[in-house]
Formats: C-alpha cells, structure tokens, sequence
C-alpha cells in the first residue's frame, strides 16, 4: 500500500558545494540518496514529493563536513500482512508461482493456489484451470493476497495466496477463480 | 510480517507520520494476529477478530486503509466461513472455517525467511532444507516437500518418457580460458577474432565481461537438441553464477532446455562436492556427465565419466601436458565420433534400455543405476583377463584400479592363467604369463585397451593396444594408444606428432613416462584413492590432475600413420 509521509533524514554536504544553490544541492543529493531505498519501517520510498524544511546546519568537528537535518515528504510502498495487491508473474515453476508488484517480490506456492489449476510444463510453463479457462503465467497479472512479509536490508520479500475468493487471474472481466 | 511480531510498536518517534505507521502497524497486528494464531484457536479468533475490527473502526476515523482492509478481511473471512471446507483445504490454518482438527503448518518451505504457506518467519536456530537459490534467491524448501515434488516430478517424467540428465560445463561441454592466458601461437592463429565474428553458429565466444574466451565442444549443439528429446536436463558447474548462466546462454539460446536449471557452486550443499540434493528430480533416474569423478563421491553410480576436452594451450598447461593443444593446431574433436557423439549413443541405449517394455519390473521402480550398470557389463562381456606385471606384488590384485574397472565393463578376471582366458594384459613381454599368452595365442593387450574401452563404451580392437618390448617402450606405447580411434587427445598427439621426430615422441612419451605407473592407476574412472595416490600426490599433482594427466597422455602417442 502507498503512503505519504513526512521523514527525516541528516545529510551530510561537502563544502564544495556551499554556494548559492547550497538548498538545490541538497535536495539533489537527498533525492539521489533516498529514492529506491528500503527500510524496514516504511517499505521502499518511491519519490520525494518536496523538502518541508532544512534544519540549520551543523559543522562536523574534524571534518568540514556540514549535517542538516532535512524534513522531507515523501510516497512510500510497503506491503502488509493481509493486505490484497495486484502484481505481475515473473516466473512460474512446479512450486508455484513468482510476481512482483513494484519492487516487492511475491511468492505464491502451489499449496495456496486452487486445487484445480493443474501445473504445466512445456515452453510456457503455466498454471491451468480444469476447464482452461484461467490461464496462469509469465505476465499474467493477478490479484493475491499478502500471507507475510519481511523485510531485508534491501528487499522487501513477501508471500501470498490466492486460493480466496476474487483472487487470481484478473486479465477477464469478472474472473473470479 | 517483521514488524507485526514485534512487541509492540514504539510510538515514541517524533514525527506524526511515524505515529500513523505506528498505529497501522498496531492495528493490523491485533487484527491479523488473532488470525495468525495457529497452534491456538482459529475458530474462537474468529469472533474475537470481527469484534475487535468493529470496536477499531469509529476511533479511527483517518485509518481509512485499516477500515477498508478490516471490513474486507471481515467479508472474506465470514464468506469463507460460511463455504465451510468445501474451499479450504483442512491443512491451511489461516483462519478457516471452525474447523474442529487444528493442524500446525508443516512449513512445507520458505520464501525470504517466510513460511510460504502460513507466513510465519522461519524459526531462526531450525534451519532446516535445501536452498535453492538457483530457482529464485531466498527460496528454501524443506525435505518432506522436496519429496512431494520428486515423487510427482518422476511420474510426469516416466509420463513423458523421459530421464534426468546433469550435465556439468567444463572440459565436458565447453573449454574455456582467461584472455590474459592465451598463448603466442594462440593469438598468432587469431583465435580471438573467431570469437567476436557475428556466426551465431560459430563455437568459440568471448565472455567480455569475464575477461575469458570459451570453445564450445564439436557436436555439443546436435547433442543437447537431441538429448533434450528423452532428457530433463540441468547444468550443474563448479563455476560461479554469472559465469555459468553466461554459458547457459550460450549453449541455450532461446533458454529451452534449462529454464532455472542451471546450478553453480553457491548452490552446492557440500564445499568441493556435488550432490543430488538439489535437483528437484529422483535419483533413481538421474544420469551424470562429468569429467571428474572426485566431485561425485555419493552419486559414483550415477555417473558416466567423460573424456577431458582440452582445446585452450592453458588448459593443457593446467594440467600438466607438453604438447600442443587443438587450438594451436587448428584442430579439434571430430564431430562425427568424437566423445560427445559416444555418448550421445550410450544415453540412448541407456533410455532404451530403461523405457523397455518387454521387462516385467514397473516403470517407477526401476532404477536407471541398474541400467548403466548393466549397459557397462556388456562392453567387456565374454572376456576373461590375467594380469601380469601391471600391479605391485605386494597389494591385493582384486583392489586395484584396473582389476575393478575391468570387472565393471563386464569382463572376469582372475590371478592365475587356465584355458578360458582371453586376455593377458600386461606392460612386459618378457614375463611369464605374457609368454604364456603369445603361446596359447590369447590377447596381449596394454591396460590401455581397458581404459579405452571404459571411455568408449565399446570394445577396442586388440590389436591396437599391443604391448610392446621394453626398449621401444615408450614409443610404441603412444602408438599403441594412438591406435585408439581418434579422440580428441589423438588428434592434439597427431598434431603433435605429426612432426614425427624423435623428440616429439619423447616429449610425449616422457609426458606419458612420467605418468607410467601412476597413469595406469589414476586413469580415469576409479577415483580411488589406491596405494599409489601418495606417488601421485608426491608428484605434487592433484588426484584430478594426474588422472587428467593419465587420460590426456593415454592418448599421447603420435599417430605414425
């Protein structure tokens, strides 16, 4: 799920860049520093909407370096137990099947998918209903649900499932499993 | 979810949005952790979880997400309440409908640390499976699940017709070599031009990004096309990731034939070890391609030894050989029957001979090491050998390399020579059994013609493995050899030996004489370690090395033809 939160973040900036774009530079290199990122806390932050304030800054005792505390608004994506995403297939295998919504990778294993979709081999490997009407596989977007989550230092890792209700395939109108 | 399991979230951070994360965090923890609460009670949670959603909800006015995420999960869990077990499989404890029988999950496996089941983090000290970081990374399975999914993978396999074969890289597949060892004669040649033409058919690349330049083997794209018909295969390399799947793009193009199938050495359970544990496929029908056998020790049975493909000047340096390789002879395997092709038609009588339906056993019971055992014995069958001179007086005959290897392509051997001998191998003339041999017509052979035979999977024709007067020893034993149909080896040896001068011969010869004994005993199968791995290993060569050394050098002679 998407939030927009306000974080705070101490950047450190050379002397080499004090001048009249001292606010730019810093903005530059917080953008730089931040955006892609992950933290446990607050999943992975997707963009710096803008800077609310740049504290004063403070001059680092044996360096020239020059701390200032900055107040940033920002979108960040993080995933949550029992929440309901929709994502894309990656990779699909006899143990289930990997997607990714956003940076978020999420495994959906075979123990939580129908009982009827029967997995196939072959070129494209892919997970088929009984009757073939719901067709799982490489680039197939499906709707699932988050079963756990945990976060590494980079990476978000997530499971999830879709043997519930509405969950599933979602390439057909009203394709409820 | 990391957070969720905390105690309780610190709302103690300054900034209000921490809050907020804070007070989510709380909230869906409340309502997700009576869910998660497995070993407990599902269905007296239940009631609990609708209770606590609603008493949330009005204090919450801007928990809009919480609100729509509690009534959703309401919804959806009095729906799958009400479908009772008609959806749910009675295992799945997440909240299922007031099932009486609570079952723990049996953690089948873990993505990132999580149950991929019931998505409890996995309990730290019990780390317990296989990973298989080459399906995907953070994938770990535990053994009971691994089970599940051999047993269902072998049906579909005896389905299809087909077996497991693992295919290791280097010196079997490929020859590869660093840029910065490319020899003068090398460079001359222009070996490094060949690989950057645009021929997609071409078989030498260069891996820029590795600084290495690769040769693929004569016939291997026929052999993969063709294997690929009655094998699943993998590859399974001692090399690194990026390296093995840079070759996997070579050798696989359109990623056909091994699709997440290509094992590295970050994969390996054991360090310097192969194993089968992380094959998602049953023993019973895996078949491996491999040039060295010490990395095999618990899968021997499995195992089909190949022939070493040298083609770089460095690999032969590697491992010990004074002549010149194929590259620097512009030379190579021929295709038609070089070793790829061998085995080619050794796999083929295996999956014959496995898949036949005359014989009674059912197809999930056999087993393909029967199978290769059995196509072995038939290579030697009908020949019974007496050794002489060819191991120390002082071991146990029956437990020397040669006594074994023999006995395995199906020939009976014995100490003492009667009339149903047929074979006398030997290194001497001059001693007696072998004067016993000329005498009674038997076949004089060299231990070669075994070790031929062990790698052609076919037997050789006697008369090209004489054994000769002790003089000439050492020429002639190259021709001997050379008399082998032409591998690769041969073609590098008449390459060499195409100068026909004393001291090629000699090079060579000194390269096979300083291998004599040990040769003998290190060629190639039995990575025994016999009574003369401590020559072997004085000779400050690795056990690999000599026996590489021992199969080069067996095909060491000159051709003088």
């Amino acid at each position: 799920m998407f939030f927009h939160i306000v974080l705070e973040r101490n950047m450190q900036l050379h002397p080499r860049h004090f001048g009249p774009h001292l606010r730019d530079k810093l903005v530059s290199k917080l953008i730089k520093d931040v955006e892609g990122t992950c933290s446990g806390r607050h999943g992975f932050v997707v963009a710096i909407m803008g800077v609310e304030d740049i504290g004063k800054g403070l001059i680092r005792e044996g360096t020239g370096y020059v701390t200032f505390p900055v107040k940033y608004q920002c979108v960040v994506f993080r995933p949550f137990k029992g929440e309901i995403l929709e994502a894309v297939v990656t990779m699909v295998n006899k143990m289930g099947f990997f997607a990714e919504a956003g940076l978020v990778q999420i495994f959906v294993s075979n123990h939580l998918i129908l009982d009827d979709m029967k997995f196939q081999s072959g070129d494209v490997p892919s997970y088929t209903s009984s009757d073939g009407s719901v067709k799982i596989q490489k680039e197939s977007e499906v709707r699932l649900k988050i079963i756990g989550t945990r976060v590494d230092a980079t990476e978000i890792f997530c499971v999830g499932t879709i043997k519930d209700d509405f969950l599933g395939d979602i390439s057909d109108p009203g394709a409820a499993v | 979810m990391s957070l969720a399991e905390a105690p309780s979230p610190s709302p103690s951070s300054s900034s209000g949005s921490d809050d907020f994360a804070a007070l989510l965090d709380s909230e869906l923890e409340f309502a997700s952790g009576a869910d998660s609460a497995f070993p407990g009670d599902p269905s007296s949670a239940f009631p609990g979880t609708d209770d606590e959603d609603e008493d949330e909800d009005p204090e919450e006015p801007e928990a809009e997400a919480i609100e729509q995420n509690g009534t959703k999960r309401r919804r959806v869990e009095e729906q799958r309440q009400d479908q009772g077990t008609s959806v749910r499989h009675d295992k799945i404890p997440t909240g299922a409908s007031k099932n009486v029988q609570v079952e723990a999950c049996p953690h089948p496996g873990y993505f990132g640390g999580l149950c991929f089941r019931c998505g409890k983090p996995q309990d730290e000290e019990n780390v317990s499976g296989v990973a298989f970081g080459y399906i995907h990374k953070g994938l770990r399975l535990g053994t009971s699940e691994i089970d599940r999914l051999r047993g269902a993978d072998l049906k579909n396999l005896l389905r299809e017709r087909k077996l497991v074969l693992i295919l290791d890289l280097d010196h079997t597949l490929i020859n590869s070599t660093k840029l910065q060892d490319i020899s003068s004669a090398e460079k001359d040649l222009g070996i490094q031009t060949a690989a950057s033409k645009d021929d997609p058919n071409r078989s030498i690349f260069s891996l820029d990004s590795m600084q290495m330049l690769t040769k693929l083997r004569p016939f291997v794209r026929e052999f993969l096309k063709e294997a690929s018909n009655m094998f699943e295969m993998y590859i399974y390399t001692m090399g690194d990731k990026a390296y093995a799947i840079e070759i996997a793009k070579l050798l696989d193009p359109s990623n056909i034939y091994f699709p997440s199938k290509v094992i590295s050495n970050s994969d390996c359970t054991q360090r310097h070890q192969k194993g089968l544990d992380v094959i998602l496929g049953a023993e019973s029908v895996a078949v491996i391609l491999d040039d060295t056998e010490y990395v095999w020790q618990k899968h021997k049975e499995n195992l089909i030894l190949m022939e070493r493909y040298h083609f770089f000047a460095s690999s032969c340096r590697q491992f010990g050989f004074g002549f010149r390789s194929l590259s620097e002879s512009m030379q190579d395997e021929r295709e038609s029957d070089g070793a790829l092709a061998t085995v080619l038609d050794v796999l083929k009588r295996i999956h014959a001979s496995f898949f036949d339906m005359a014989v009674e056993t059912d197809l999930s019971s056999r087993d393909v090491r029967q199978v290769i055992k059995a196509v072995r014995k038939e290579i030697l069958q009908g020949c019974k050998i007496v050794f002489s001179r060819v191991f120390p007086n002082n071991t146990r005959p029956q437990e020397q390399m040669f006594w074994k290897m023999a006995e395995y392509l199906g020939a009976v051997c014995s100490t003492d020579v009667d009339s149903s001998v047929t074979h006398v191998v030997t290194l001497d003339l001059g001693t007696e059994k072998a004067r016993w041999g000329v005498d009674n017509k038997k076949f004089l052979v060299h231990p070669r013609w075994i070790e031929a035979a062990n790698f052609r999977w076919h037997r050789q024709p006697e008369e090209d493995f004489p054994v000769t007067a002790p003089k000439e020893k050492s020429r002639e034993k190259d021709n001997a050899v050379a008399g082998k149909k032409e591998t690769s080896k041969d073609k590098e040896n008449s390459a060499a030996g195409q100068k026909e001068t004393m001291k090629d011969n000699e090079e060579n010869a000194a390269a096979g004489q300083k291998e004599t004994m040990k040769d003998k005993e290190e060629n190639a199968v039995a990575g025994q370690k016999e009574t003369r791995s401590a020559e072997r290993n004085v000779a400050g060569q690795e056990k690999d090395d000599a026996k590489e050394n021992a199969v080069a050098t067996s095909a060491t002679g000159p051709t003088d033809s």
